[in-house]
């Protein structure tokens, strides 16, 4: 019960390291730790435990620093590179969009980030939609070469065995001929 | 040995690079780390590779619909989706198969028009004519194979 009415009061402070890792901070007060998650380093489990409970915030940090090596930043603070390669009309429209929101690029990238995450299920839809008929022409254009090629085969395994017929039949028939042409 | 195939490893890659960076354009923007992790585990729940996954996502993202073309599409998709889907995947397969099947035939191609025109030849030679067919393969000549080459061989493209 008493837990409860404490973490009803609790403020989150993320704090992250320059290797990915994180300590997840819920604080009492501003200053002291009531409870810390810490990963996914092997080390930073060792912080969890009755001391971490009671530990200050610059106790927490100056312990990460000792544990880790280096010492801890907010997450906030921390930024990330999108490196990537876009066809060339993506790219010329997010200049656009860059131009006409008038919001600076990192903004204008999440915000496009996120249009596109809200809208994936939509947009694979309108994809799968528009190349539903090209799918169709394709299978059928398939289809049609595929029955064709059986068609030859099958058409030289057939002429084959007319020819061997012939043969056959020739073979049997020349001694008649033969005695024919004796008498 | 390793040394070589590593070289020409790098090589290729290079080579890729060079191309897409010929034919695409490079975006580098900074963005909080906090939009990453959610990029990061959408991403991942879809099951793309982070390079394609952003690409796509930002071509989604930069789509011209509005507000009410979006909910139209989503009125649409509710009441379409699963069947389409269910279509388009089947015949996706089936086109799949069929183009790894004349992949293999086409291969072969060549072989049985010889085939085919030598039979003929010798039924004509017998004086068989009555039974020599007419077929669409009969006026193929080269230009033809060598387009069916290109389609079913020589690409990976469905």
């Amino acid at each position: 019960m008493m837990e409860e009415n404490r973490k009803s009061t609790l403020t989150d402070d993320n704090l992250i390291d320059s290797n990915g890792a994180y300590a997840s901070i819920v604080s009492l007060k501003s200053d002291v730790i009531c409870e810390c998650s810490l990963g996914p380093v092997p080390d930073y489990p060792k912080f969890l435990g009755a001391s971490a409970f009671i530990m200050t915030v610059p106790t927490v940090l100056e312990e990460v620093k000792r544990i880790v090596g280096c010492p801890m930043r907010r997450k906030e603070d921390i930024t990330v590179v999108i490196d990537v390669f876009l066809d060339h009309a993506t790219y010329n429209k997010f200049r656009a969009y860059l131009a006409k929101s008038g919001l600076d690029e990192s903004t204008a990238l999440v915000n496009v980030l996120e249009r596109g995450m809200a809208n994936y299920w939509l947009q694979t839809f309108k994809e799968l939609k528009n190349d539903y008929p090209r799918i169709e022409n394709l299978l059928n254009d398939y289809r049609r070469y595929n029955e064709t090629l059986k068609a030859l085969e099958l058409e030289n395994e057939r002429l084959q065995k007319i020819l061997q017929n012939e043969v056959q039949h020739r073979k049997t028939q020349s001694p008649t001929e033969n005695m024919r042409v004796k008498t | 040995m390793k040394r070589d195939s590593q070289r020409r490893n790098e090589n290729l890659m290079s080579a890729l690079e060079l191309i897409e960076r010929r034919e695409k354009a490079h975006l580098k923007i900074t963005i909080p780390c906090e939009a990453v992790n959610e990029l990061d585990q959408f991403l991942e729940g879809k099951g793309f590779l982070k390079s394609e996954g952003i690409s796509i996502l930002i071509q989604y993202g930069l789509s011209d619909e509005n507000e009410e073309e979006l909910e139209k599409l989503r009125l649409e998709k509710e009441s379409q989706m699963a069947r389409l889907n269910r279509v388009y995947c089947t015949m996706k397969f089936k086109a799949y198969l069929y183009f790894m099947e004349n992949k293999a035939m086409t291969m072969r191609l060549r072989s049985l028009l010889s085939e085919n025109r030598s039979l003929k030849t010798r039924l004509k030679n017998e004086g068989l004519q009555n039974l020599i067919p007419e077929d669409e393969w009969d006026h193929w000549d080269e230009a033809v194979i060598t387009g069916y080459y290109r389609k079913y061989v020589f690409t990976n493209r469905l």
